[in-house]
């Protein structure tokens, strides 16, 4: 499996705080990867698949659920996930539907990317 | 008295930011403080949202001072840390303002539908017309006194024209545009 994590948000500081995040949750040893909309993560994907995908929803250029669906489209086999605020039942219904392994609502802590993210790169 | 829908997103905004404090902003202190009337320095950064039909602007407001210690605490980083620059300020305040407002939606969103819009970063402060309805309510994040501030149109308003001046009011005779 690759060692990579690939963070997609608009957000630097979002991005920056994944980042923590990721790290405060045990998986320090992965190298991440930033991209700050869809049409650029595709770009980096399309350079080798990263273990896993944490995609903002909400963002200019192309958002994460476009993202996920052009990824499916493309047949490219990545776990996907998103870190939005759009935490409704309606977006994770949506999320769910388009093949999101997850959906973690801002705010977060370490211990929710843990539980979301360990049974999916352990 | 504030309408329903004013005190509704004002409880919503204050259990968010509180939510806030607790999670990325490294577990900062939280203390909600008194309905607000002043906002007069702050700097603020503003989203504009959708709640059924009615169109509202919610605001997290902060001196100077304040945007920088909530930018830090946001990022990780101690209080005493060199000053960050405007825009990692204001990409930093425009997520908190994000976050606060995404769990308005998620407290709100089994009695009302809201659309989020985009988050702004404005340096100074808000100037509402006679139109608009504000409502504000004073916290603490740890050392940062913040207000939450909620603007929506008044019921019957009548809108303003595209110079921002009003051009008639109710029970008046036709619109007279007047120049900016």
């Amino acid at each position: 499996m690759s060692k990579k994590i690939l963070v997609v948000d608009d957000s630097k500081a979002m991005r920056l705080i994944v980042r923590r995040t990721l790290r405060q949750a045990g998986f320090g040893e992965y190298e991440v990867e930033e991209a700050a909309n869809g049409l650029e993560a595709l770009e980096r994907i399309g350079q080798g698949a990263p273990a896993l995908v944490i995609s903002d929803w909400n963002m200019p250029e192309m958002n994460g659920l476009e993202l996920l669906k052009e990824l499916k489209a493309r047949k490219v086999q990545v776990r996907f996930g998103f870190v939005t605020t759009e935490g409704t039942p309606d977006m994770r219904a949506l999320a769910d539907e388009a093949g999101a392994l997850f959906l973690i609502a801002k705010p977060f802590t370490p211990e929710q990317f843990e539980s979301a993210l360990r049974p999916l790169l352990s | 008295m504030i309408p329903v829908i004013l005190s509704e997103c004002l409880d919503a905004l204050s259990e968010s930011a509180s939510e806030v404090a607790a999670t990325v902003l490294g577990g900062v202190a939280f203390e909600a403080l008194s309905q607000s009337s002043s906002y007069g320095s702050a700097h603020g950064a503003y989203l504009g949202l959708v709640a059924d039909d009615e169109p509202i602007q919610v605001g997290v407001l902060v001196d100077p001072a304040g945007c920088q210690l909530l930018a830090k605490a946001l990022l990780g980083m101690e209080p005493g840390d060199e000053d960050l620059e405007p825009s990692d300020v204001s990409d930093a305040m425009c997520e908190i303002v994000n976050i606060v407002a995404g769990g308005l939606k998620r407290r709100v969103s089994e009695r009302r539908r809201i659309t989020l819009g985009l988050p702004i970063f404005v340096a100074g402060h808000p100037l509402p017309n006679q139109q608009q309805e504000v409502s504000a309510r004073a916290l603490k994040l740890g050392e940062v006194t913040v207000t939450l501030l909620v603007l929506t149109q008044k019921p019957h308003s009548i809108p303003v024209s595209r110079s921002g001046v009003t051009t008639h009011t109710a029970g008046e005779g036709p619109a007279k545009e007047k120049s900016a």
